[in-house]
């Protein structure tokens, strides 16, 4: 498998949000390699911790249970990590 | 050797510049429903910065004409008709809206936020809307006394990003990919939430495959409406006319534009536009690019109809003076004020890039706000060859 790609497939996946306001948009002429061949993707264990730390905080867990509610439909750190990862990965493009 | 030194130049110039708007941008009045983001403004100049030196890398390097960073691939600009609701209530009467039944010369752009990469490209579309003959004063301060008035849509009803520190965060990743972790890491769920709203504005945009005349658009982050009946946050969208034919995409690289054109050499594109309020109590926040205020139909009210009239807009002529053309939010009279850090946002950025560009490609002559229609519409060579066949001008 290539994991060589081409910042243009990056680019198809993050640059209609930046374009927003304002982003490059990689063209044919701007390609760029990058290798995400030891790119690195929070383990479990970490996701789940740092979750589970916004979830208790006593002011803004409420908000961030929420919002793990819109990431992944579930307000379990544990149960949230494939999609998360998941988006990682397509930020990498190793799907 | 000259060229290249003039680019260096100017890059540095916009680097100059974009630090002196963002001071005078951080001295704009806040209205009851904004507060300040920590840091914003430094936060929209680094991303300026930063998207400057993507587009010097991109373009300007290779000896490339520079396409604006946002929204680049121009699928076409056509000329159009906005025309104030005859019957509009009285409270409603403000800004563009004062006259009812009044029509106004109008050039709609619509767009891919990728660049100069196939319609099929799984995207974000934009219908950026640029009325003429809009007298009163605007809030873009080098240009208060143009007659222009710019409505900016895309086929989402939010914006991917809460504020400008996540923005910037966003534009890190699309610098470098690599850049994703150290900004999960830094608010694991928000963060997680922006990045799955960043690819479901792109690739899992529901209106992918669909025709541009069948897309409803949206402004994403709230204005102001102030009358003197009215004062409160809104967000607009333009909706397809009832009736409109369903038709499938050729599957070409140009199926979008091939698809306006068909309808157009047939007959007339049409659109509601329409604006939903702020409700107190319901949640919605000026200062959260990603507030949903919702897509209930019945919390719409129609203020104007869009009209595109039967034209070819398909040539090379157009589709250059259409690139040159500058949407801004803030091309925009003070009733309609744009509201919210993400808004604040892009007058910085907008403004340094559009300046930029326009130097880079040596057409900042050209860089005049139009007063109408006219001179878009008098372009008749019907040369259509590709995107790509726009060259840089000559140095004079």
């Amino acid at each position: 498998m290539n994991l060589h790609i081409r910042m243009a497939v990056v680019a198809g996946l993050l640059c209609s949000a930046t374009s927003l306001l304002g982003c490059k948009t990689t063209t044919g002429s701007g390609e760029k390699s990058v290798s995400f061949e030891n790119a690195e993707v929070m383990s479990l264990q970490e996701w789940t911790t740092a979750c589970q730390k916004e979830l208790d905080h006593p002011t803004t867990g409420s908000a961030a249970k929420n919002e793990l509610m819109q990431v992944a439909d579930t307000t379990d750190c544990a149960s949230a990590y494939p999609t998360v990862k998941g988006i990682l990965e397509q930020v990498y493009h190793r799907t | 050797m000259t060229t290249k030194l003039l680019h260096l130049l100017t890059f540095a110039g916009m680097l100059l510049c974009s630090s002196f708007t963002s001071a005078f941008a951080a001295q704009m009045p806040l209205t009851q429903w904004e507060t300040l983001a920590p840091d914003e403004v430094g936060e929209a100049r680094r991303s300026a910065d930063e998207l400057l030196r993507q587009i010097k890398h991109d373009y300007t390097d290779q000896g490339k004409r520079a396409f604006r960073d946002a929204h680049p691939r121009g699928i076409g600009c056509v000329a159009a008709t906005f025309t104030v609701e005859p019957n509009l209530p009285l409270k409603y009467r403000t800004g563009v809206f004062a006259v009812p039944g009044k029509s106004y010369d109008s050039i709609i752009r619509f767009s891919s936020s990728l660049g100069p990469v196939g319609d099929q490209a799984k995207d974000a579309r934009g219908m950026a809307i640029k009325l003429f003959g809009v007298p009163g004063t605007k809030l873009l301060e080098d240009q208060p006394n143009a007659g222009t008035h710019d409505f900016l849509q895309i086929n989402a009803r939010t914006f991917p990003a809460k504020n400008t520190h996540d923005f910037a965060g966003l534009v890190r990743i699309k610098t470098n990919p690599l850049n994703a972790i150290a900004f999960l890491r830094e608010s694991p769920i928000a963060h997680a939430l922006v990045l799955k709203a960043a690819f479901s504005l792109s690739s899992g945009n529901p209106n992918n495959g669909k025709s541009l005349a069948e897309m409803q658009f949206f402004s994403m982050v709230p204005y102001l409406m102030k009358g003197s009946s009215i004062n409160t946050p809104v967000k607009f969208t333009s909706r397809p006319c009832a009736g409109v034919a369903q038709r499938s995409l050729d599957g070409s690289d140009g199926e979008l534009r091939n698809d306006l054109q068909s309808r157009l050499n047939e007959g007339d594109v049409c659109y509601d536009f329409l604006y939903q309020f702020y409700r107190d109590g319901a949640g919605y926040d000026v200062e959260n690019g990603m507030s949903d205020w919702g897509g209930d139909p019945t919390l719409f009210t129609k203020f104007a109809t869009i009209n595109i009239q039967k034209q070819t807009f398909l040539t090379d002529e157009k589709l250059h003076y259409c690139d040159n053309l500058s949407m801004q939010p803030w091309h925009a009279l003070a009733e309609h004020q744009p509201l919210g850090n993400i808004n604040r946002a892009r007058k910085i950025i907008y403004e340094v890039i559009s300046k930029s560009r326009h130097a880079t490609n040596n057409e900042s002559n050209k860089y005049l706000e139009p007063t109408s229609s006219t001179d878009f519409q008098a372009l008749r060579d019907p040369k259509f060859s590709v995107w790509d066949a726009i060259k840089v001008p000559a140095a004079n």
